[in-house]
């Protein structure tokens, strides 16, 4: 009775403090809500709506003239009744379903560029930079070249050389663009129709390079801060890499596993045709090499309910989603924590390049393509919640965590790994976060699904323990924490669908190392059983695993070969500013490959 | 009971806030909900729009006492509803929530529902909740939906259908955006009108639903820890228990003994 007694007048005190200590706050933040005004974040909502930020309610809602205030959906609507008319059947056509352009069809800017886009601009299928950006991961396949130099030389006799390695390369071209060189009198193809396909060479050593012919090279010197090359470097040594890529329209007639089989016939024969090969014993091992020994391929395949082939986006790791992410590469090499210690400016440079992959790259594998497409058969939505990243709203809140680290953060070595350290600062982003929703009704409006918000809430908590802590796992624990219990208690609400169940099914095996259960973040993938399924988690894997790398001060999250891989100028879609590449095919000024013109009648 | 066990209480929710207060109250069964007005039997058949208002209850099955079934212990266990007994058509109602001081929110209704409804299933969304029981448990139901504090006519709706909008900003008239305009601000009576059932089927005669509710009744009546009410932040009591549900289900896998001081 004596305890309890106590308890009740701490509890009293308690309450008193903590009522006093609400009452001091809500004062305060009233008091400073005119400074919100300052941040960008006011600024970008103001041109996205044309209307005051924090005005909770819009007088011209239902009075924009529905669809009509809309360009886009205008042209379609003509679109359709023009298609609906020469097929003599009815088409896209508004007049059915609900009326669409009640409230406002804001457009808005993408982030890092001055490009505004409206929403049906970033549909996948509208989008031609979001399909590229796929095709040029489906049609990649990377095989170490090693195991079949030392085949030649000690089961052929035949000598490896600078030239001959140097001529492979070259007939490898004519053969990757389905070229004959062993066989007369075969069919091959329109050389228009496939010049996206070719190959190129990655290695550490600097002896190897100089011997090679720099065309055929992803030169690590020239594409990567000198701090970052030096540790590709390293990591790849003196193995000579082939990174093929097969042509677009190859991956678009049948799917991602076609790309391992293109390149494996293709090179085996550039390999007969250069260095003069016959012989099943010497063919069938060049073949198996290619096809299975030391091969990278961009993704498993999936299991039966799910089959695809390999190379298709379920089956890509998350480790390697990040390693086709690009922007950090002019970067120095150091870790985020010593950045923002010294420099908030420097390390603005890093978030950026951390929400320009997240929200280029992984939001758009997870949303649009994995959930959105594959998954979902093409619904609108999970569009909507990738462009939720493609905007300027996650780095401006970014700022906050860039801020925080700056002012109390010095003198901090390392931050422990430890839940007890990390909460608090994942607490504060988070709650800043969500306040900035109940501060800016129009950015409320913006991302005005659950989804969206799990998304950006999930990705910045992620973001924010992985590139403090420099882990991967800290930054998921951190995500789940941040949509499972705090976005949900504070608002009681999370995501779309159920989310009640899908946040909290992966919690237990978060940071379990059993392959069955969790494993290493970066070997997880969009198709991983036993965690979290549901919009936006992908990009929150993402964003675990690429900060956490920029947290260390890598170069790499999961394949140094892969990292290289996608620094190849010679891609069509650039995958250092996806951001850029997606806002230039919403404005139809981006050029994808694999267009079958050349093989059409004129039209 | 043994020997100096003590007698369960449930706790329901940490906090000592009136938003957290408010949470205890709601997801009480014991406690009553304030009733704000009144709304006929016959309206709410409308606004459901399942079946003509004085139509009887179609059934998918005959009536429990007619059938003859296995035996099954938790049968004479549970007692049925009203609506199983008959043998109901199982129905639905579903309501959207707006994200400006909801007087509850879909994880509340939730919640709610568990707490204080029999023979329900419940999804919660990001802005909406539906409610699925049968026929006429589930008329019952909204009685207390629809006429206690925990609805506000301008910032709670049904919708059965195309329920986007909880997140956007309101109407001129402060109504939380509806696509379909299920309902609007009767402006000689200052009431909400519904013109259209939860599915967007055009109603005969418009169903007032009450007053919108004043700000200070908003704030006062907000489920949701907001900047301007109770800001979460300041929710130390809850920041905690988050935080150590996460840490039990996440690094000790469902056992406490396994938590130590390095975690």
């Amino acid at each position: 009775m004596e305890k309890r007694k106590v308890l009740d007048e701490r509890a009293g005190q308690l309450e008193a403090r903590e009522r006093e200590y609400v009452r001091e706050l809500y004062a305060l933040s009233k008091k400073y809500l005119e400074v919100e005004k300052e941040r960008p974040l006011y600024s970008i909502m103001q041109k996205t709506f044309g209307a005051d930020p924090f005005a909770l309610q819009d007088s011209q809602m239902y009075k924009r003239g529905g669809y009509r205030q809309s360009k886009r959906k205008q042209e379609f609507a003509r679109l359709g009744r023009q298609v609906a008319v020469e097929r003599g059947l009815p088409a896209y056509n508004r007049a059915v379903g609900l009326p669409i352009g009640q409230r406002q069809l804001e457009p808005f800017l993408i982030s890092g560029t001055n490009i505004m886009v409206e929403q049906d601009d970033t549909h996948h299928l509208n989008n031609v930079a979001i399909q590229q950006m796929l095709d040029d991961i489906k049609r990649t396949v990377i095989v170490n070249l090693d195991i079949a130099h030392r085949m030649l030389t000690v089961r052929a006799g035949k000598e490896v050389t600078p030239e001959t390695i140097n001529l492979y390369l070259e007939t490898l071209q004519h053969t990757m663009c389905g070229g004959a060189v062993a066989q007369e009198h075969m069919s091959e193809i329109n050389p228009l129709l496939v010049k996206d396909a070719y190959a190129k060479v990655i290695t550490g050593s600097d002896e190897v390079k100089d011997a090679l012919d720099r065309r055929f090279l992803i030169d690590i010197d020239q594409l990567f801060h000198p701090t970052r090359a030096e540790k590709l470097k390293e990591a790849i040594g003196d193995a000579i890499w082939i990174v093929l890529r097969i042509p677009t329209l190859a991956v678009r007639m049948a799917d991602g596993d076609e790309a391992a089989r293109w390149a494996a016939m293709q090179n085996t024969m550039a390999f007969i045709a250069s260095y003069g090969l016959s012989g099943e014993h010497i063919i069938s091992d060049l073949a198996y090499s290619f096809k299975h020994a030391r091969v990278v391929r961009m993704g498993n395949k999936m299991w039966y309910q799910r089959m695809r082939g390999t190379n298709e986006p379920g089956g890509f790791p998350d480790g390697y989603i990040c390693d086709f992410m690009q922007a950090e590469r002019d970067l120095p090499a150091r870790r985020f924590l010593e950045v923002a210690q010294e420099d908030e400016e420097e390390a603005l440079k890093y978030s950026r390049a951390m929400h320009e992959g997240i929200g280029g790259i992984a939001a758009v594998i997870d949303n649009v393509l994995w959930l959105g497409f594959y998954m979902s058969g093409g619904i609108g939505f999970s569009n909507t919640v990738a462009s939720a990243a493609y905007s300027e709203v996650m780095n401006e809140i970014s700022m906050e965590l860039i801020e925080l680290s700056h002012r109390y953060m010095q003198g901090v070595r390392k931050v422990p790994l430890r839940w007890e350290t990390v909460r608090t600062m994942v607490n504060s982003i988070i709650q800043y976060t969500m306040e900035s929703y109940e501060k800016f009704p129009t950015l409320a409006e913006f991302h005005w699904g659950g989804a969206h918000r799990v998304s950006v809430i999930g990705s910045i908590a992620a973001s924010s323990a992985a590139m403090l802590t420099g882990s991967s796992t800290m930054g998921l624990m951190a995500a789940h924490y941040a949509i499972a219990f705090a976005m949900k208690e504070g608002w009681l609400r999370t995501g779309w669908a159920g989310q009640e169940i899908q946040d909290h099914l992966g919690l237990p095996y978060l940071c379990s190392m059993r392959p069955e259960e969790g494993n290493l973040v970066e070997l997880r993938g969009l198709n991983y059983p036993m965690q979290s399924f549901s919009a936006a988690h992908g990009a929150i894997r993402g964003a675990a695993v690429y900060a956490a790398m920029i947290g260390r001060g890598s170069s790499w999250c999961l394949s140094p070969v892969v990292k290289v891989a996608f620094a190849d100028p010679h891609l069509i879609f650039d995958f250092k500013h996806p951001k850029l590449c997606i806002a230039k095919a919403g404005i139809r000024q981006f050029m994808p490959a694999g267009e079958r013109d050349p093989v059409l009648p004129p039209h | 009971m043994a020997e100096g066990k003590v007698k369960y209480e449930p706790q329901i929710y940490p906090g000592k806030d009136e938003t957290s207060e408010r949470r205890r109250k709601l997801w009480d069964k014991r406690r009553k909900l304030a009733k704000y007005r009144e709304i006929s039997d016959d309206d709410i058949t409308r606004l459901l729009g399942h079946r003509a208002v004085g139509a009887l209850y179609p059934s998918v099955h005959p009536p429990l006492e007619e059938l003859i079934e296995a035996y099954d212990p938790i049968k004479n266990i549970v007692v049925p509803t009203p609506g199983a007994r008959a043998g109901d058509r199982i129905r639905f109602v579903q309501f959207a929530d707006s994200f400006w001081h909801p007087p509850i929110a879909p994880h509340g209704r939730l919640r709610l529902y568990f707490n204080r409804l029999r023979g329900i299933d419940v999804v919660a969304y990001s802005g909406r909740c539906i409610l699925e029981m049968r026929e006429r448990d589930l008329e019952a139901a909204m009685k207390m939906l629809l006429e206690t504090e925990i609805f506000n006519p301008a910032r709670t709706a049904l919708k059965g259908i195309t329920i986007h909008g909880h997140s956007l900003r309101l109407d001129e008239d402060g109504l939380m955006f509806d696509a379909r305009r299920r309902y609007i601000l009767d402006k000689s009576t200052r009431e909400v009108v519904y013109i259209k059932d939860q599915m967007g089927r055009v109603l005969d005669n418009p169903v007032p639903v009450g007053r919108p509710l004043s700000e200070e009744e908003c704030r006062k009546l907000d489920l949701a820890y907001t900047w301007d009410t109770h800001p979460f932040k300041s929710r130390t009591e809850v920041l905690e228990i988050l935080s150590r549900a996460a840490k039990l289900r996440v690094l000790a896998g469902f056992n406490p003994e396994l938590l130590t001081e390095e975690m």
